[in-house]
């Protein structure tokens, strides 16, 4: 509910641009139907943009390539193909110098609060750290005032500071991480399954908290999460991924209420309702089957195996993530919105050519 | 375990009012579960009573450490002792008390007449072993059948839980199905010997939303099928409201309120549960911010004095702090343990 609305494009640049990304493993597999060789396709044509102050979330389902894609924005990993700018400067291409310095403006947040922090360190030291590898962003000897101002703000007292890891629980961890993450006054914040490891009375603490420093530090995120709900709640805009490609994009209210594509309206369809409320496009079948390989992924459109609209042309054609006339980009053929309350079954949603 | 297994199939699936003469599977009264630590005892569960019924779903609903799972380890006797301890005044299944029975004797209820189901299918398989052998395991231990008899049976029980291409799947090792798949599997096994009780820690929490989706659906289904209870314990109160007719909601180890799963989240008679329903964000609407439970759910060495909850609790008063509030009956199907609980429900 921000009144910042994702900026228009054409005015402002974009702090992160991730242009047609794609992202190969090799693998050896052992398997009857896969034997010998063969190339994991992770990421296929990823395109996105991420403006200022605004949160991206990054949805989809495990193997759909949003943690590889979450590496390569940091450049922990190195794409296949594809660039990744940020501001200005392609994060592909800059010498590894330069990309040390960068760093300091793209931090991460790890799902796993138990394995990202050093249990020999104390948690004023886990916070300085990223102070003394990013020197001068706070005069000499400072360091340690800084990290405890840090702690006190992501809400944890100045006398935690001499603690160690193991004597915080899992929420008050996800704060020093948060903490850890910002020492370096990052312009942009990855923040990859960041909740999902904690318990609910604690999961919301966490979104506010994320939520508010946003408001006050203008930082931006890109929100990975597998629910959808979470997602909802944080992102301003959304970008639902299958097997490695986005398939649906747009504001969240957008994508939520009136989405496109079959697999979003599926995924909608099958998260179970908080009690007292309705489940959304209740009349849609479950999805059948899972996720194929993506050693070996289906020609054309990759969800064309498990769609129900899915004919010929799917399988002979990629559908490109565009404007297909419906107010956000979609890639799927017969992109069309769904009556939120049941008519899945209108004839005329699956006759449209 | 002799005279009402007659009554338990046809009549439970025509109708849901009319309730009165379903048969009681299972019946725990006064559960407490100690462990011996390095750092003192630890009380995982304190004084839990439960029942359920054939052809029901009780949903055990609970944060981390509140003591879910521990619960229905002491009933299948599987809490490792030391450093365990289980007592209770009883726990009964269909009118005999477990306790009483020997090793052997338990051995032949876990998994003929009570089923589990665990959280990380990949982990209760044995890697070593296809999943044929596996289920087929099962058979042979429990009914001595014939290898050729217990793989037929495997086949027709993967099949029944919507393995595709069973008959070539059978010879296939854990690690080639996906975590939907094994979680089949393990459904697969624990229907072996068409369990009364089948109990379900977490089932689909490791999996993705849509093969949650499946899974749910296929032990709703199997339940209706078979008439058998379920025990379904889960963090999440949409799962518990998709699935169970009745929920107990866990706190540091006690039962703080239960009743039918919609009421208590719709019109919460305790603090947590409200608390809960706050903190969940939802699919179908943005909020401004939400509203946390404040703190973290106490380390169960240091269980606070008074409501365990009152750390967090926003109502909370002296007398919380002071005076342990005991689990009642506050209307005719709810049951809470919150001093103010018959306020909570006025103010709806």
């Amino acid at each position: 509910m921000k009144t910042n609305l994702p900026p228009d494009s054409s005015n402002q640049t974009p702090v992160l641009r991730v242009q047609d990304v794609a992202k190969e493993f090799r693998v050896r597999s052992g398997s009857i139907l896969t034997r010998g060789d063969g190339v994991l396709h992770a990421l296929a044509g990823v395109d996105f943009q991420v403006y200022e102050s605004e949160t991206l979330g990054i949805v989809g389902e495990s193997g759909c390539g949003k943690s590889t894609l979450a590496r390569i924005i940091l450049r922990l990993e190195k794409a296949t193909s594809g660039n990744v700018y940020f501001r200005e400067e392609n994060l592909m291409t800059v010498p590894p110098r330069r990309l040390l310095e960068l760093r300091r403006h793209i931090q991460m947040v790890f799902q796993d609060p138990f394995a990202s922090l050093d249990p020999r360190m104390t948690i004023a030291e886990i916070v300085a750290e990223p102070l003394r590898i990013h020197k001068g962003l706070v005069p000499k000897g400072q360091e340690r005032e800084r990290s405890l101002q840090l702690l006190e703000r992501v809400g944890l007292r100045r006398q935690d500071g001499e603690r160690h890891p193991h004597q915080f629980s899992g929420g008050q961890r996800q704060r020093i991480g948060i903490a850890r993450a910002l020492a370096s006054e990052p312009e942009l914040l990855v923040c990859d399954e960041p909740v999902s490891a904690l318990d609910v009375s604690v999961q919301a603490q966490i979104l506010n908290l994320l939520q508010e420093l946003q408001d006050e530090l203008g930082v931006s995120y890109v929100f990975i999460a597998h629910d959808l709900s979470v997602v909802r709640q944080i992102s301003d805009r959304v970008a639902v991924m299958y097997m490695g490609k986005i398939v649906e994009t747009g504001p969240s209210e957008e994508v939520y209420e009136n989405p496109l594509h079959p697999y979003t309206q599926s995924l909608l369809s099958s998260v179970p309702p908080a009690p007292g409320r309705k489940r959304r496009f209740s009349g849609l079948n479950k999805l059948e089957g899972e996720v194929p390989s993506p050693i070996n992924p289906p020609s054309g459109c990759r969800f064309r195996t498990r769609c129900w609209k899915a004919s010929e042309r799917c399988a002979d054609e990629v559908p490109d993530l565009v404007d297909r006339g419906f107010l956000h980009p979609s890639a799927c053929h017969f992109a069309e919105p769904l009556d939120p309350g049941s008519g899945v079954g209108d004839i005329s949603l699956v006759s449209q050519p | 375990m002799k005279d009402q297994s007659a009554s338990g199939g046809g009549s439970i699936q025509d109708s849901e009012p009319v309730k009165e003469k379903s048969e009681v599977l299972l019946s725990v009264e006064g559960l407490t579960v100690d462990f011996d630590t390095p750092f003192g005892k630890l009380r995982a569960v304190n004084g839990v009573d439960f029942e359920v019924e054939a052809g029901e779903t009780l949903a055990i609903l609970g944060e981390s450490g509140s003591g879910k799972s521990v619960c229905v380890q002491a009933v299948m006797g599987i809490v490792e002792s030391p450093p365990g301890h289980v007592d209770a005044r009883h726990i009964r299944y269909k009118g005999s008390e477990l306790r009483d029975l020997g090793e052997n004797q338990m051995q032949k209820i876990r998994g003929a007449e009570i089923a589990m189901v665990f959280q990380e299918p990949h982990a209760a398989l044995d890697p070593a072993f296809t999943v044929g052998q596996q289920i087929a395991e099962v058979l042979r231990v429990h009914t001595g059948c014939s290898r050729s008899d217990g793989r037929k049976r495997a086949r027709e029980l993967m099949e029944r839980v919507g393995i595709p291409s069973a008959s070539s799947r059978l010879d296939d090792y854990p690690h080639e199905f996906s975590g939907g798949m094994c979680q089949r599997v393990m459904i697969a096994m624990a229907l072996c010997m068409n369990p009364k009780l089948l109990i379900a820690d977490e089932p689909t929490t490791a999996l993705d939303v849509t093969v949650q989706a499946q899974v749910l659906e296929l032990l709703q289904d199997l339940k209706t099928e078979m008439g058998m209870g379920l025990i379904l314990i889960t963090h999440d109160v949409a799962v518990a409201a998709e699935v169970a007719d009745r929920s107990l909601v866990m706190y540091a180890g006690k039962v703080v309120e239960s009743g039918p799963t919609v009421e208590i989240f719709t019109n919460p008679a305790h603090p947590y549960a409200l608390g809960l329903t706050d903190a969940i964000p939802h699919l179908d609407a943005q909020v401004e911010r939400l509203i946390p439970i404040r703190g973290a759910p106490p380390d169960p060495r240091k269980i606070p004095d008074g409501c365990a909850f009152h750390p967090r609790c926003g109502r909370a008063l002296e007398r919380c702090s002071a005076e342990i509030p005991v689990l009642r009956q506050v209307t005719e199907i709810r049951q809470s343990a919150c001093h103010y609980a018959e306020e909570m429900l006025s103010e709806n």
